[in-house]
C-alpha cells in the first residue's frame, strides 16, 4: 500500500449520504431566484413603459465574442466560447498559436557568454543597471512557457524511471497574481513551426477567486514584485532573509537552507508567474557564488541548453542544480540527479535509486509580460 | 538510461486539442450533467437533479475533511454557489462534479484550522473526531494503529494547497487535469504539489514496515 492508497483508506468509514435539508436549500435558493427575476421584470417594465417585456437574460453558453485583435506576430487569437460577464470564474476562449516556437529576448541585455561565476555575477550586474526590469501591472498577464521532463514508469516525489515524456506547458499569471490561463501540455517533439489550434481556459476561481492573496510560496511572505524588489542587496542581510523565507519545509544546515529558499523563488516562483527582479537576481546569484557547498560548472537544461549551474547535495544522495542562462544571466531550469545509490523505504515498499539517475527535470524556456492571456511575445 | 523522447505523429500531437470536452465521439445526451446545467439556466428546478445526482459525493468529501459538523452546511453552501455560478460552467460534459469538488475545497478553507486541529488531536491520541458520529466509541479507538495517527500528522503538516491537490486525488478520485480545473491552477502545479506532497509522506511514513501494513492497520 503506498502512501496515496494509505490517505485513500482514511476516515473511508465515512458513509455516502447526504442530508435532505442540501436538497430543501437548493430548493429554497431556486425559489428565491425565480422570485427575484421576476421583481427585477416588473421594475424594469414599470420604468420603461410601452417598450414590451423586457428581454430575459440569455445565459445559455454561446459564442459571446467575436475574434479577437490579433495581437503580436499573429500568434494569438481569442474567440470566447462560453462565459458570462459578471460571473467568476472558469471560461474557454479559442487559442491558435505556435506553442513551441522561440520567444524573443528583448528584455534582458547580454553583455557576452559568461563562462565564470564573477562574470555572471558582473554581466548580471551591469544588466540590472541597464534594464533593470518592471512589475507587471495588474491587468497585464505574465506568460510563461516551461518544459518539465515525466516518466512512463512513474512519479512519486521524483521520477520512478527514465525522463522519458517530455512536455511543453504554456501559463498567463495576471499581473495582480489573481487569475490564471492556460492551453493543455503537449509533447515537447512538437516542432517549432507548427500552430495548434486549440482552448485557452481562464480561471478566476479557486486559488484565483475571491479574497485572492496573490501567489504563495513556501515560507516566503510576499512574491509581489514590489516587495521582492525592496529585499537588501547586500548578501549578507539577503541571507538571512532567505533563511527566514525557507519555510518549515527546510530544515538543516544553513547552506542547504538557503539554496532552498533561493530555488523556491527562481524554480517555483518565476515558473509559476513571478517576476524576480533583475537586481534580487544579481544578489541571489552572488549569494550562491559563497555559500558553502555550492559548486558551480557548466550545465545543460532539460531543453538541451548550455547553462551555468550552481549545485548542492541534498539529503546526501542527490545534487540539486539550478541552471542559469550564460548569455542573458536569467534563471533557465532546475535538475535533481542521484549522485550515489540510496534506498528510499515508503509505505508501498522499497525503491532502489541509482546513481546517475534523474529525479526531476523541468526547464524554464520563457517568461514575458503581455497585454492578454494566450498572448504570446513577438 | 534512455533519455529520448518518443516520435509521435502529428495527430498524437495535436490530440490535446480535445482535453477540455466530452470524450471523442461521445455525442452529449439529455442525462449529461452539463445538460442539465443548460436546461437549468432556463429552467432552475433542472439543478435539483444534480443536487441529487452528487450530494452524496461533495457530502461525503466534505465530512472526511471537515466532520459531520460543519459538513453539511459546507455542502449546501456548495450547491449553492454551483447555482449562482452554472452560466459560468464550461467543465467536462458528462460529470460536473470536479467542479463541484473544487468549490467545496475553496469553502472547506474557512474550516482551515478546526481540520487541522482535527488531524492533530486524532495525530496526538488516536482518536478521530470525524468517524466517532460513524462508528461506536470503542471501536473508533481500537482503530488507532500506528499508522493512522502518522498519517494525520503528517496531512496536518501539509500546505494549504498541497493538502487540497492530494484529497482531490484521494478522496474525489479526480485526475491531474480535473484537479487543475476544480483548484484553477495549472496542471504542472498540480502535479508538483502532488509529487511534494506524496515525497513528503513516503519520508515521514518511511519507518514504518511496509511488510507488516495492510488494509487493516487503518481501521
Amino acid at each position: 500500500m503506498n502512501e496515496l492508497e494509505l490517505v485513500a483508506s482514511l476516515r473511508d468509514e465515512v458513509p455516502l449520504t447526504a442530508s435532505a435539508r442540501i436538497e430543501s436549500a437548493v430548493q429554497a435558493e431556486i425559489v428565491a431566484s425565480r422570485q427575484h427575476a421576476a421583481d427585477r421584470g416588473r421594475r424594469y417594465r414599470a420604468a420603461r413603459p410601452g417598450r414590451g417585456p423586457a428581454s430575459r437574460q440569455v445565459l445559455r453558453p454561446v459564442i459571446a465574442g467575436a475574434l479577437a485583435a490579433a495581437v503580436g506576430a499573429g500568434t494569438y487569437a481569442g474567440i470566447q466560447l462560453s462565459g458570462s460577464a459578471g460571473h467568476a470564474g472558469q471560461h474557454t476562449v479559442a487559442w491558435s498559436g505556435r506553442p513551441t516556437a522561440p520567444w524573443p529576448d528583448t528584455a534582458h541585455p547580454s553583455y557576452g557568454r559568461a563562462t565564470s561565476e564573477a562574470q555572471l555575477i558582473a554581466y548580471v550586474t551591469r544588466a540590472a543597471d541597464a534594464m533593470p526590469g518592471r512589475a507587471p501591472r495588474p491587468d497585464e498577464w505574465v506568460a510563461v512557457k516551461t518544459e518539465a521532463a515525466h516518466s512512463a514508469e512513474g512519479e512519486g516525489g521524483y521520477l520512478f524511471g527514465p525522463p522519458d515524456k517530455r512536455q511543453i506547458e504554456l501559463a498567463w499569471i495576471r499581473g495582480d497574481q489573481c487569475a490564471s490561463a492556460s492551453i493543455p501540455p503537449l509533447p515537447a517533439t512538437t516542432a517549432p513551426a507548427t500552430t495548434i489550434t486549440g482552448t485557452l481556459s481562464v480561471t478566476t476561481t479557486g486559488y484565483y477567486g475571491p479574497g485572492c492573496q496573490g501567489t504563495t510560496l513556501g515560507g516566503w511572505k510576499s512574491v509581489t514584485y514590489s516587495y521582492l524588489d525592496s529585499l537588501p542587496t547586500d548578501p549578507v542581510a539577503l541571507e538571512d532573509v532567505l533563511a527566514q523565507n525557507a519555510g518549515p519545509d527546510f530544515a538543516g544546515d544553513r547552506s542547504v537552507v538557503i539554496f532552498q529558499a533561493i530555488d523556491a523563488l527562481l524554480n517555483d516562483g518565476e515558473m509559476d508567474g513571478v517576476v524576480v527582479p533583475t537586481k534580487l537576481c544579481a544578489a541571489l546569484y552572488r549569494v550562491l557564488q559563497q555559500l558553502p557547498g555550492v559548486q558551480f560548472e557548466s550545465a545543460t537544461d532539460l531543453a538541451g541548453r548550455q547553462g551555468l549551474g550552481f549545485s548542492i547535495v541534498l539529503e546526501g544522495y542527490f545534487m540539486k542544480e539550478l541552471v542559469i542562462d550564460p548569455n542573458n544571466y536569467t534563471f533557465m531550469g532546475v535538475k535533481d540527479v542521484a549522485i550515489r545509490d540510496h534506498v528510499m523505504s515508503g509505505t508501498d515498499g522499497t525503491r532502489y535509486i541509482k546513481a546517475g539517475q534523474v529525479l526531476g527535470w523541468a526547464a524554464l524556456l520563457g517568461q514575458a509580460i503581455v497585454e492578454q492571456p494566450g498572448q504570446l511575445p513577438s | 538510461m534512455s533519455e529520448g523522447p518518443p516520435v509521435l505523429s502529428h495527430d498524437q500531437e495535436v490530440a490535446w486539442r480535445a482535453s477540455a470536452s466530452a470524450p471523442p465521439g461521445r455525442a452529449p445526451t439529455a442525462d449529461d450533467d452539463a445538460t442539465v446545467i443548460r436546461d437549468s439556466l432556463s429552467d432552475p428546478e433542472q439543478f435539483a437533479v444534480l443536487v441529487h445526482r452528487h450530494a452524496a459525493a461533495i457530502t461525503r468529501y466534505v465530512t472526511r475533511r471537515l466532520g459531520a459538523d460543519a459538513a453539511e452546511d459546507v455542502a449546501a453552501e456548495t450547491f449553492l454557489v454551483a447555482f449562482r455560478q452554472r452560466a459560468s460552467y464550461t467543465g467536462d460534459g458528462r460529470v460536473c462534479l470536479p467542479w463541484l469538488y473544487g468549490i467545496a475545497t475553496r469553502l472547506c478553507h474557512r474550516y482551515w484550522r478546526s481540520e487541522t486541529r482535527q488531524l492533530r488531536l486524532l495525530a496526538r491520541t488516536g482518536a478521530d473526531p470525524v468517524i466517532e458520529p460513524f462508528t461506536d466509541q470503542v471501536e473508533s479507538q481500537v482503530a488507532a494503529s500506528a499508522v493512522k495517527p502518522r498519517l494525520a500528522d503528517a496531512l496536518s503538516r501539509l500546505p494549504k494547497a498541497q493538502r487540497d491537490a492530494l484529497l482531490l486525488q484521494a478522496w474525489a478520485d479526480l485526475t491531474y487535469d480535473q484537479i487543475a480545473r476544480a483548484t484553477g491552477v495549472r496542471i504542472g502545479t498540480v502535479q508538483s504539489r502532488i509529487s511534494r506532497a506524496r515525497r513528503r509522506l513516503r519520508e515521514q511514513l518511511a519507518d514504518i514496515n511496509p511488510g507488516r501494513m495492510n488494509e487493516g492497520d487503518l481501521r
